[in-house]
């Protein structure tokens, strides 16, 4: 609907300037003071909170690596994350690929069930995941971990995925059949390279997923296969110490690594810009 | 299946997509070394059927042929034709260089053959230069001939040009449409080529087919068409705004006398006229003139002619610069479009004034009385 007065788009200074900086202001301080404070505590010397702090230390990085408890369910998480991510990523790409280029009249409907681990509350996926398993007989924690953290991030490689595969033009593939390319070789050599973007967006997400979640994970981890952040759960239920800020603040220092990689590899703007 | 020069043949090509009949029975060939251009409004059929050619569609009956082989079996990647697309569609994560050796790749040439093939095809489309950049960084004409070159370097058994124009801008395309035709002609390579812009197949073709609702409706030299349309609808794809109801008064051998308006009738030469009484008179607006009724010479009643003049009112006059167009109301109310080059002369004309139309006889073509040539 286009009336008579058109919406102003510039606005002068002023008018509704400061209340504006404030608010923006306030929402980077809730995003970033946290993050700020947890690094700040984590070099901290004693095991309770000062300040001016009583001195400085890697005293609870040490600590994080000395407990047993955590060491393996650092290596549980990353095992996990280095089995879900290729498997996540392998399917995102044949599900995404199938539902923009296959155009069967099923494609809504299985996009929304691929979707659905988002809207189901984790621990409704995560009772139904256990008692499924036990239903079964599948007692291999390990596995049962893969399974369903797979099906878990299957909504983000997907949602990834697809939007950078929409933006493909679909003539590619056909120039490339045209000059000769077999089915598989149009998909290596032409698909793929363009939508590398959004796999490297879902690992990401995969990744990130795979490390912190809870809600799903703690209803299938046994005393062995407890994953890094179940061990955090259980940790700071019994003790008070900057060991959990330890552990995030090198997560953290893990997140902005693989950032700078990523955009190194593609260029972040590229994925970021999904749709 | 004995070869009679001809490269291409679809035969009796239908295609159905549900209850929708996208091509009814399409039969052309083309000779060998030929440009021939599909020349019609969007839906017509022409893409689906430069897309039997390639093989993204099979046809539902009928048959492809190509240099003697039948080919609507074949799959795609197997035919060698080269398919060049309205938006270019170049690999966009591949250098200049690498589009054009990817086709020289699947057919696991070696090195040395592809690097030199590349050069070759690049040098044709005067972007060697170029070979290092990536498609973004080239414009959209440039990026048209890249993808030219890509399919020629393959070496195809016919070249499939699907609105290779459409995308790039006005002052361009003519610049590319004659250096695509004169490189089609140098490699001598068999070309179907599909457009909607009747300016493009008028240049570009050796022979037009235009289409229409998944038919042929006229096949012919480019001049053929232009010239001698055969169905309204030809007519008033090609130009020929003017398709007026007439009666054929008089036949003979290699001319028609006809009744166009009150006054004296029209001679017109017959072409392929068609049967009956009642026909179309079809003219170009550029073929009509005009003059002020006070300024005419004064139209003599009575004799049939090929010249004729007849009174009129001025209803509609605007000026394109160069020239101008208008319409002029004839006493039984028939409307006549008109264009004229823009003069002192026309800049006296008013609305509303009486005028005198003048056709001529030698510029008008007679057409069925309506339907597209059914």
């Amino acid at each position: 609907m286009n009336k008579g007065s058109a919406p102003k788009l510039t606005r002068e200074p002023g008018a509704l300037g400061w209340p504006l900086g404030l608010m923006a202001a306030l929402i980077i301080a809730f995003l970033i003071l946290p993050v700020l404070f947890v690094i700040f505590y984590s070099f901290n010397e004693s095991a309770y909170f000062h300040f001016p702090p009583t001195g400085l230390s890697l005293r609870w990085y040490a600590n994080f690596f000395r407990l047993h408890y955590f060491r393996s369910g650092a290596l549980i998480s990353l095992a996990l994350a280095a089995v879900v991510t290729p498997l996540s990523v392998a399917m995102g790409v044949a599900a995404s690929y199938g539902l923009i280029r296959g155009k069967f009249r099923a494609a809504a409907f299985i996009n929304a069930l691929l979707m659905s681990p988002i809207i189901i509350p984790g621990v409704v996926t995560g009772i139904a995941f256990m008692t499924m398993f036990k239903l079964i007989g599948f007692t291999w924690s390990f596995g049962n971990l893969v399974i369903a953290m797979t099906l878990i991030c299957l909504p983000y490689t997907v949602r990834t995925i697809s939007a950078n595969m929409h933006g493909l033009n679909p003539n590619t593939e056909e120039a490339a059949v045209n000059l000769g390319a077999s089915r598989w070789t149009t998909f290596r050599r032409v698909v793929l390279p363009q939508i590398r973007p959004g796999i490297v967006g879902g690992m990401i997400f995969v990744f990130a997923t795979v490390l912190d979640d809870v809600s799903v994970v703690v209803f299938l981890t046994s005393y062995k296969t407890s994953t890094l952040s179940i061990a955090a759960m259980g940790y700071i239920r019994n003790k008070d110490d900057p060991t959990i800020a330890a552990m995030a603040t090198m997560l953290i220092a893990l997140t902005i690594v693989l950032v700078f990689v990523i955009q190194r590899v593609v260029g972040l703007e590229k994925f970021m810009s999904v749709e | 299946m004995p070869d009679r020069g001809f490269d291409v043949e679809f035969k009796c090509i239908r295609k159905r997509y549900g209850s929708i009949e996208a091509l009814r029975g399409v039969s052309i060939s083309i000779r060998r070394g030929e440009l021939l251009t599909l020349l019609g409004p969007s839906g017509c059929g022409k893409t689906t059927l430069l897309r039997t050619l390639a093989g993204f569609v099979r046809p539902t009956e009928g048959e492809v042929w190509l240099a003697g082989e039948r080919v609507d079996e074949v799959p795609p990647a197997r035919r060698n034709v080269g398919l060049v697309f309205q938006n270019y569609s170049l690999f966009p994560h591949m250098t200049v260089f690498d589009n054009c050796a990817f086709g020289l790749q699947m057919r696991h040439l070696d090195r040395s053959t592809i690097q030199k093939r590349v050069e070759e095809v690049l040098n044709l489309v005067h972007l060697a230069e170029f070979s290092g950049a990536y498609p973004s960084q080239l414009s959209g004409g440039m990026q048209q001939r890249v993808a030219l070159a890509r399919v020629i370097a393959i070496q195809p058994r016919a070249l499939l040009l699907d609105e290779p124009f459409g995308a790039i801008d006005r002052r361009l395309r003519d610049e590319m449409q004659v250096e695509v035709r004169k490189l089609q002609q140098k490699l001598g390579i068999t070309t179907l080529f599909v457009t909607h812009d009747q300016q493009e197949a008028l240049i570009m073709s050796d022979r037009i087919v235009v289409m229409n609702e998944g038919r042929v409706e006229q096949e012919g030299t480019p001049l053929d068409i232009y010239d001698s349309p055969r169905s309204r609808f030809v007519a008033g794809f090609l130009g020929m705004e003017n398709l007026l109801p007439v009666t054929v008064v008089r036949r003979t051998a290699d001319q028609a006398i006809v009744h166009v308006t009150e006054g004296p009738d029209l001679v017109v030469p017959l072409r392929a006229a068609p049967q009956g009484d009642h026909v179309t008179l079809a003219f170009r607006a550029e073929s009509v003139s005009l003059v002020r009724r006070e300024e005419s010479a004064g139209a003599e009643a009575g004799e049939a002619s090929n010249v004729l003049s007849v009174p009129g009112t001025l209803e509609f006059l605007m000026n394109l610069g160069a020239r101008v167009v208008y319409e002029v109301r004839l006493p039984d109310g028939k409307l006549v479009r008109g264009e004229a080059q823009r003069t002192d002369r026309t800049r006296a004309f008013g609305v509303g004034e009486p005028m005198t139309v003048t056709l001529k006889g030698d510029y008008c073509v007679l057409l069925p009385e309506s339907g597209a040539g059914t």
